[in-house]
């Protein structure tokens, strides 16, 4: 123990195989995703109100997740959520922008890749994060997203 | 044979020893990282809570903001907390030659965006209703989180990362995510 300070720190991860197959499950497929035709389809019927609303909400529920996380999440999971969390801000950060400018289209564009990327984290928990004892709370957390 | 055994006996001891050593390192870590969020606890949260913040510069300048500006800066700030958030992800995690993920940093910038997003999370709505009284007391929630946090960053990571340059730059990283702001305060 006296010695560890000459030798170079060692990184000790706490959630690697967690971290691994974030990235191979869920960061993958997300970022190759382009469009979905029916998803598409489905936000052209929407009106231009309801799209607004629905990116609202969105925004307000990722808030919302981060506050409730920040509040009672107090563990080595801290990594993995982040990971989670930073996905969810990449597919949102144009959002503000456009709903300010009131650009429909857009929003409409931005739509489809949060839902797949929401579907895939909820995939990816279900499957790696089961005998977690925070599996409930991360769970309904996302789901409400 | 007995020159065998002794030698399976050492080979084992030092595999022993050498997974005590990983062990006391984790829980090390593990004990720093409590700590950590402690003090955030302590010093972050508290303050910020009981609305213990006096800097005469932040409400000031807020105060002295026209409404077009506020409107403006809650859209920048909103998408600063969600562009902050995707760099510093992709930097630790993606570009494996200049910084490893580091775990520790990691959670800590999560609870760092987290506490933020406290501030932000009424400004979709008042942005939408255009309630501008509502975004002046939330950029003024706003100013003061990260003004909090930015003092604990420099204060309590830096002296985590001396020593190691991987290190140093996943702080630098997430310091300049919070400092570089196209409004300064």
């Amino acid at each position: 123990m006296i010695f560890r300070k000459d030798v170079p720190m060692k990184q000790v991860d706490f959630n690697q195989e967690l971290l691994d197959a974030f990235i191979e499950q869920v960061q993958k497929p997300y970022l190759k995703f382009t469009s979905d035709r029916k998803l598409t389809m489905y936000l052209q019927i929407k009106s231009n109100q309801e799209v607004l609303d629905e990116c609202k909400d969105h925004l307000d529920n990722f808030f919302q997740l981060q506050r409730e996380l920040y509040f009672q999440i107090n563990n080595t999971m801290g990594n993995v959520l982040f990971a989670c969390c930073a996905l969810v801000a990449d597919a949102l950060h144009n959002v503000t922008d456009h709903i300010l400018n009131l650009d429909f289209e857009s929003l409409r564009a931005e739509l489809p890749k949060f839902w797949f990327l929401k579907a895939m984290l909820l995939k990816y928990i279900d499957n790696n994060l089961e005998h977690h004892k925070e599996y409930d709370l991360v769970k309904n957390k996302f789901y409400k997203l | 044979m007995f020159l065998m055994r002794k030698k399976t006996v050492k080979v084992r001891r030092d595999y022993i020893t050498k997974l005590e050593n990983r062990i006391a390192e984790e829980n090390d870590q593990r004990v720093f990282y409590c700590e950590l969020i402690q003090k955030f606890r302590e010093e972050v949260q508290k303050p910020y809570l009981k609305g213990q913040v006096h800097s005469k510069d932040i409400e000031g300048e807020v105060n002295s903001l026209s409404d077009e500006e506020l409107l403006t800066r809650a859209v920048v700030h909103l998408k600063e907390n969600f562009e902050g958030q995707r760099h510093k992800y992709f930097d630790t995690i993606q570009d494996d030659y200049f910084s490893v993920p580091d775990s520790i940093i990691d959670s800590i910038s999560l609870i760092c965006f987290a506490f933020c997003a406290d501030a932000l999370h009424n400004m979709p709505h008042h942005i939408l209703e255009k309630n501008n009284e509502g975004l002046r007391f939330d950029l003024l929630q706003y100013y003061q989180a990260r003004y909090l946090v930015l003092q604990y960053i420099e204060k309590y990571l830096k002296e985590y990362m001396e020593g190691t340059p991987d290190y140093k730059i996943a702080t630098h990283t997430l310091i300049e995510n919070f400092r570089m702001s196209e409004f300064k305060i």
